[in-house]
């Protein structure tokens, strides 16, 4: 189901606000209730893969409980490689199989032996890099004895299948939840609620009205990649640059709202990127809870940056190219994992030995250029459509006869209004309404308006990661 | 009043927030309200019944049940699908089978118009015609389509299917008063007719159908014959309009799968003939859906599973996606979809000659 369809905004979402704030004072059918309708929301795709979200709940929930009974190292150890093997051989064998077995045939074709492996087709079930690395969070942190088991199976299901977060984040560690989900509130906090409203409203006008706009004037100039020249192949770029983050920064917001309509705080997910005066502070403010995740369970781990200045950047780079790989099974998301953590190194090394600093403005425009490279990389759908692509913003497919009828046109103003609007205002989270008529009029009318463009279905670009 | 003058500013003045919450919700639902009731009462396409001023478009469901109605010749034979096979001359057909035919071919036409036209036949005649021409979409088994609003408003056929409709499907025909898409055409709708003129757009005007169900496309034969015809436009229309349908079309729906099978099996038990095929696509739009989609995977499984029913069935199958299955050719098109007689033409030759179904199972 998703967050900009009728069912979920008219049946969907009532029908589960009135049953969570209705049975108010039974907390455990709350949350049957809950996890009820949490996979009832992810089944309405593909129901078959329920089992799939049932089968690393049971398995996380039981080693977590193991864990907690046992003091042994060794048998911890044990525990957690359980965990880990379950959950990233199910990522595994749903995203990546299919890559590696092409990467194989390419390379043993290379060396004349043929493509002897068959590539298996294999539809990846929405959300599963999410709610893996969630569960794998759980049993991570109480391996380290950070957290406490949860206190029943039906926490941890209603934990790991909450579904404002199930499909694209953010994502939510045990420890941010563990007591909001112990003390359950028995009645509304209707501040709450109106802050709920206010992301809600927001991210959905973020998506249906700027990146599906965008998206729309965009998507057609990159269907004819070809006939792309420079200013045409830059004004696409552009483009994908807003859609992107509109569409997934939306997609954050609306399930913070609709956590906040049930009585949860999530962590914030988007802190204005493209304000980001260098990389490093881009990858503290895009896609929070992944980077957050990546330091935590990925690059600390390995060592961070405590023992000099090069395995340091050894350990960024790694933890980049892995990030790349999560985001999807393809040479193009590689590519980007290494193009940002060449990023990362540079900026770790060149940072303390510049002579002077780089004004603001100049290092936004800066770190903006850098992460649209990347993302010419990340929207590429093959190596050819990047190299393609590449050719077209350096000039080499030519040059527009007229580039006058390129910059006023909407492909090219919609994007640039959009990028002004991103550095001219505060984000949601910096900025709250006041509760008065005003707002509450406005709002609605903006919800209304993205409900009446529910008709052109479009899912978030999340979703394939 | 008291509503606007006393409880909603002491609710403000008490908890703003609450004020705020009960103020949000209650203009959404308003607006809510408002437009579906707007766009009900206008009902520009006709999808809820009978509407307080006449539709905008035309609808070729109650036209030709309307047709079928009025025939007084008993067809011996049915033409059904979509649009695309509504260029299947039922004169042709009777001259190569000396039945009579009518063409019975829907804009949108899926499998669950199919089982409708059938049952509303076998009402009317107490059995089923001798042979039966089944054009099937391919993208008319794309599981994330709804049954097609406009059978819904036809009760003469809906209400031989309408227990079949899932819940949901009915629940889309009626959350579409509340789209953009709606709106714009209520609206458009209600200029025309308050500024006095005809509420039906000039596109009324440029199809006909004939007393035997075969279209005619008046203004576009016309500029076609004087060369004047141009194709582009249609075509660029049905590459984004096809584009959007195999984008997210990841696996043959089965409730369709299911009606078609039964429309078979109907067809069977009457002891009547059924020759099945996939419906043409313009070279250049097989180009063009083949680079951007899943169409070529989708197609393959649907002619895959085609051939299995028609094996089982001993049923006559041809897949004629491509333009080359029948000697067609590429300038015979009004558009990327609709082929005009020249081709079906050819298509019904090679159709007829199509051995009995039993040959997929020796395959």
């Amino acid at each position: 189901m998703l967050f900009n369809s009728y069912i979920f905004v008219l049946v969907f979402l009532p029908a589960v606000l009135a049953l969570w704030w209705g049975l108010g004072r039974w907390p455990m059918i709350r949350l049957a209730m809950l996890v009820f309708g949490s996979y009832l929301f992810y089944g309405w795709w593909h129901w078959e893969f329920t089992f799939l979200l049932l089968a690393s709940t049971l398995v996380d929930y039981y080693v977590g409980l193991a864990m907690a009974y046992t003091s042994r190292p060794e048998r911890r150890k044990i525990l957690l490689a359980v965990s880990l093997v379950s959950n990233l051989g199910m990522l595994g064998y749903f995203k990546y199989c299919g890559f590696l077995a092409q990467s194989l045939n390419g390379l043993l074709e290379t060396f004349r032996f043929g493509a002897p492996l068959s590539v298996p087709d294999i539809l990846l079930p929405a959300g599963i890099s999410f709610y893996t690395f969630q569960t794998l969070t759980y049993s991570i942190d109480l391996y380290r004895g950070q957290i406490q088991p949860a206190r029943s199976l039906l926490h941890f299901a209603a934990y790991v299948s909450m579904f404002p977060q199930l499909i694209a984040g953010p994502i939510v560690r045990y420890s941010d939840v563990e007591l909001q989900m112990q003390y359950l509130p028995r009645r509304p906090d209707w501040d709450q609620i109106a802050r709920g409203i206010w992301f809600f409203v927001i991210g959905m006008s973020q998506k249906i009205l700027v990146a599906d706009s965008v998206a729309s004037v965009t998507n057609p100039s990159l269907a004819d990649l070809d006939s792309l020249q420079f200013l045409g192949a830059w004004s696409a770029l552009l483009g994908y640059t807003i859609q992107l983050y509109f569409d997934f920064a939306g997609y954050s917001n609306m399930a913070i709202g609709l956590g906040l309509f049930l009585g949860f705080e999530f962590p914030q997910n988007f802190d204005s990127p493209y304000k980001s005066t260098n990389i490093q502070q881009f990858w503290r403010r895009w896609h929070m809870t992944l980077s957050s995740f990546l330091r935590d369970y990925l690059y600390i781990p390995m060592g961070g940056s405590r023992f000099g200045k090069w395995i340091s950047c050894r350990n960024l780079l790694i933890v980049m190219i892995l990030g790349g790989i999560w985001h999807g099974a393809g040479w193009t998301f590689v590519l980007w994992g290494v193009f940002h953590g060449v990023l990362l190194v540079s900026h770790s090394l060149l940072r303390e030995r510049l002579p002077f600093a780089i004004p603001s403005a100049i290092g936004m425009l800066g770190t903006l250029f850098c992460v649209m490279i990347g993302w010419l990389l990340f929207r590429s759908t093959s190596l050819e459509m990047a190299w393609q692509w590449s050719l077209a913003i350096t000039g080499c497919h030519g040059f527009e006869r007229n580039p006058l009828s390129i910059i006023f046109s909407t492909p090219f103003l919609l994007p640039c209004g959009a990028l002004l609007f991103c550095w001219l205002s505060p984000n949601a989270w910096e900025y709250q309404p006041r509760r008065n008529w005003v707002s509450a009029i406005g709002l609605a009318i903006l919800l209304l308006v993205c409900i009446l463009r529910f008709d052109a279905e479009s899912p978030f670009l999340y979703f394939q990661f | 009043m008291g509503l606007f003058h006393h409880f909603l500013p002491h609710l403000f003045r008490t908890n703003p927030s609450l004020g705020f919450v009960v103020l949000f919700l209650g203009s959404l639902v308003t607006g809510l309200a408002g437009i579906g009731t707007f766009n009900g009462w206008v009902n520009p396409y006709g999808q809820y019944g009978e509407g307080l001023l006449p539709t905008v478009v035309q609808d070729s469901r109650t036209e030709k049940t309307d047709l079928f109605e009025n025939l007084t010749r008993k067809p011996e034979g049915l033409i059904l699908g979509s649009s695309r096979t509504m260029k299947f001359e039922s004169s042709y057909l009777e001259e190569k089978t000396s039945l009579p035919f009518f063409n019975y071919g829907v804009n949108h036409g899926r499998p669950e118009d199919f089982l409708a036209i059938l049952r509303l036949y076998h009402e009317r005649y107490g059995s089923l015609p001798k042979m039966v021409v089944m054009g099937v979409d391919i993208a008319a088994l794309n599981d994330k389509i709804p049954a097609d609003a406009r059978l819904s408003s036809e009760p003469r056929l809906f209400r031989h299917i309408q227990a079949e409709i899932p819940w949901y499907e009915e629940f889309d025909r009626f959350s579409q008063l509340i789209t953009m898409h709606q709106t714009k055409s209520s609206l458009r709708s209600m200029a025309r007719y308050l500024s006095g003129r005809s509420r039906c757009s000039d596109s009324c005007s440029e199809i006909v159908f004939d007393p035997d169900g075969v279209i005619q496309y008046t203004k576009r034969q016309a500029e076609i014959s004087q060369g004047s015809y141009d194709f582009e436009g249609p075509l660029r229309f049905n590459q984004h309009e096809l584009q959007a349908v195999f984008s997210n079309f990841d696996t043959l729906s089965k409730t369709r799968k299911a009606y078609l099978q039964e429309a078979i099996l109907f067809c069977e038990s009457q002891g009547c003939d059924v020759y099945l095929f996939t419906t043409v696509h313009h070279p250049r739009l097989r180009d063009y859906l083949r680079e951007r989609t899943k169409f070529l995977d989708r197609e393959r499984e649907a002619v895959r599973w085609l051939k299995q029913l028609a094996a089982a069935n001993n049923v006559r199958f041809v897949d004629f996606g491509d333009v080359e299955q029948f000697d067609g050719e590429a300038v015979l098109f009004v558009d990327g979809i609709h082929p005009l007689e020249a081709n079906t033409r050819r298509m019904i030759d090679r159709l007829l000659t199509e051995p009995s179904g039993d040959r997929y199972a020796l395959q």
